[in-house]
């Protein structure tokens, strides 16, 4: 659905996004994750012909962003990062204006925008003037404003940033519920929302992209090992020597008690061991019941530090 | 265009500033009105608008300096430029709301010449020929007032580099006779915007004032989407 190539914009001397290339195919929900100022919102307005690119290309839906510019604007829906409304505005008549630019038909233009009224909840403000409403309001408005015409992609920069706390779950329930219909690009610096979110993962730093993988990938990817929390209803000594005798165990240590008559052990194997049915088969055997097993994830921001920090050390 | 076209329009009306912009034209034209035609018992509204035009430079900047300077400032400009339409479509919606003011504005002041007929007996040529200079000299200033306002991201500044250009305008206007060369008097004569209206005062629809005007918000326009597509360039 949309396809970067070598995509580079240079403001005088300086490279805001250095010959970056990636492909989001239809229905995928990407998270462009980096730090403020790497790249992301640039990226972004290449890709919605805010600004021209001075190199590479990028196309959406087949069609050039440079050749083709209505094409790929009429395919695509925008929330920049801070929300393009007018104040003086009330909602209803900048989402009318919205669907005036994008050429929404007239007789379908009121059920279209009832239904995203409904979906964004900004129904109960639809007469309001926007200058009057607070920041998430205003973010839900900008992002209704991006579902009009119903675009096949959503370009969503920060689309959370500025919201509280339950705002910011609701947000993310709707571009995952969104996702279903739409492609879709977000960027955000905050990693558990990517995490949540997104199906794949672009770390852009310093405008270069550093990894772009799902997040299974990208965990596995990272760490020479693989760590398993257990809890056995056992001794310590006794559940330690079961666990450091199963093969492929590097190593086996102690978290203590955690739950009465059992001990909560930290297993680290080679990446590619899977140690759980030995470990199941020893524990039967000997009599003491597994209560707890799971993987230690890796989190994305163990991914994240480790991929913009590196390049940090090489430079 | 008509989407731009149509909010720009009812953004003068839902603010103050298409009325005070009526309203204050409405009345330096009566004050001169007052002046020349009434206390001077003249017929000729044809030069009460001449001299109208002088003032109208400096009115010109209330419902210019937001259109661009505006957009750039709350970054609206990024839901026009990266809508499905095209950047000279939404300088001309913007231009033509500014002019259907500017229309508006004097057909409200016809109200002027029909005092005068009452009264006496004014050259409906002189009256018609002079209206459709007002027009067109309000249409190239508006579309000088929509360049500048492109090229700046305050709209403050944007309107006291609109006053001072019109200003410089109209001093080269008056400056014209003092001066002997050639070719600085062509020059001059060449950028006086408000000098062309003297031909329609005096009742001639001349074609080289008309394309005169016409060619100048043609490159107003023209300009004011080169800036803003020179900025998508330079990102700046």
């Amino acid at each position: 659905m949309i396809e970067i190539k070598n995509l580079t914009k240079t403001y005088g001397g300086n490279v805001a996004v250095n010959n970056i290339s990636f492909t989001v195919n239809e229905g995928e929900i990407v998270g462009f994750l980096g730090r403020n100022g790497a790249g992301k919102t640039t990226t972004m307005n290449m890709l919605t012909g805010y600004i021209s690119s001075t190199g590479g290309t990028a196309t959406v839906d087949g069609y050039d962003i440079l050749e083709n510019p209505m094409e790929v604007k009429r395919r695509i829906g925008y929330l920049p990062e801070m929300p393009p409304v007018y104040t003086d505005l009330t909602v209803n008549e900048y989402l009318n204006f919205a669907a005036d630019l994008k050429g929404v038909e007239k007789k379908k233009r009121k059920s279209h925008l009832d239904d995203i009224k409904e979906l964004v909840k900004i129904t109960d403000v639809q007469g309001r003037l926007i200058g009057n409403l607070s920041k998430g309001y205003r973010q839900r408005v900008g992002l209704a404003q991006a579902l009009v015409g119903n675009p096949k992609v959503l370009i969503l920069d920060e689309p959370t940033v500025g919201l509280d706390p339950n705002q910011i779950i609701e947000i993310r329930k709707l571009i995952k519920s969104l996702g279903k219909g739409h492609t879709i690009i977000l960027s955000s610096h905050i990693l558990p929302e990517v995490a949540d979110v997104c199906q794949k993962v672009i770390i852009i730093d310093h405008g270069s992209i550093v990894a772009q993988d799902s997040l299974e990938n990208l965990q596995r990817g990272v760490g020479e090992s693989t760590t398993l929390s257990v809890r056995i209803a056992a001794g310590e000594n006794a559940a330690l020597r079961m666990c450091r005798e199963l093969p492929g165990v590097k190593k086996a240590d102690s978290l203590g008690v955690r739950e009465t008559g059992s001990i909560d052990i930290i297993i680290t194997t080679d990446k590619q061991t899977d140690v759980r049915r030995q470990l199941f088969n020893a524990a039967a055997r000997a009599g003491t019941p597994i209560l707890l097993c799971k993987y230690m994830d890796i989190t994305l921001e163990d991914i994240f530090l480790q991929f913009t920090g590196y390049r940090k050390g090489e430079q | 265009m008509s989407a731009v076209y149509k909010k720009e329009l009812r953004g003068y009306f839902y603010s103050p500033i298409g009325y005070a912009f009526i309203g204050i034209f409405m009345l330096v034209l009566g004050v001169v009105f007052l002046v020349m035609n009434i206390s001077g018992s003249s017929a000729d509204y044809a030069s009460t608008m001449t001299s109208a035009a002088s003032f109208f430079g400096f009115l010109v900047p209330l419902i210019t300096m937001r259109s661009f300077a505006e957009e750039r400032r709350n970054k609206t400009d990024q839901l026009l430029i990266t809508a499905p339409v095209r950047i000279s479509s939404v300088v001309m919606g913007k231009f033509f709301a500014a002019v259907t003011v500017l229309a508006i504005t004097l057909a409200l002041s016809i109200i002027y010449p029909i005092i005068i007929a009452v009264l006496g007996s004014p050259s409906a040529g002189e009256i018609v020929s002079a209206y459709v200079g007002f027009f067109l000299m309000g249409c190239a200033s508006i579309a000088i007032g929509i360049m500048i306002s492109a090229a700046t991201q305050s709209q403050v500044v944007a309107a006291v580099a609109t006053f001072g250009v019109f200003f410089m305008l109209l001093m080269a206007s008056n400056v014209i006779n003092l001066i002997n060369s050639g070719f600085i008097r062509q020059a001059l004569t060449a950028v006086s915007l408000f000098d062309r209206m003297k031909d329609f005062s005096s009742g001639i629809l001349g074609l080289s004032p008309i394309i005169y005007y016409i060619s100048i918000c043609g490159v107003c326009i023209f300009v004011t989407v080169r800036l803003i597509e020179r900025r998508r360039w330079s990102g700046d």
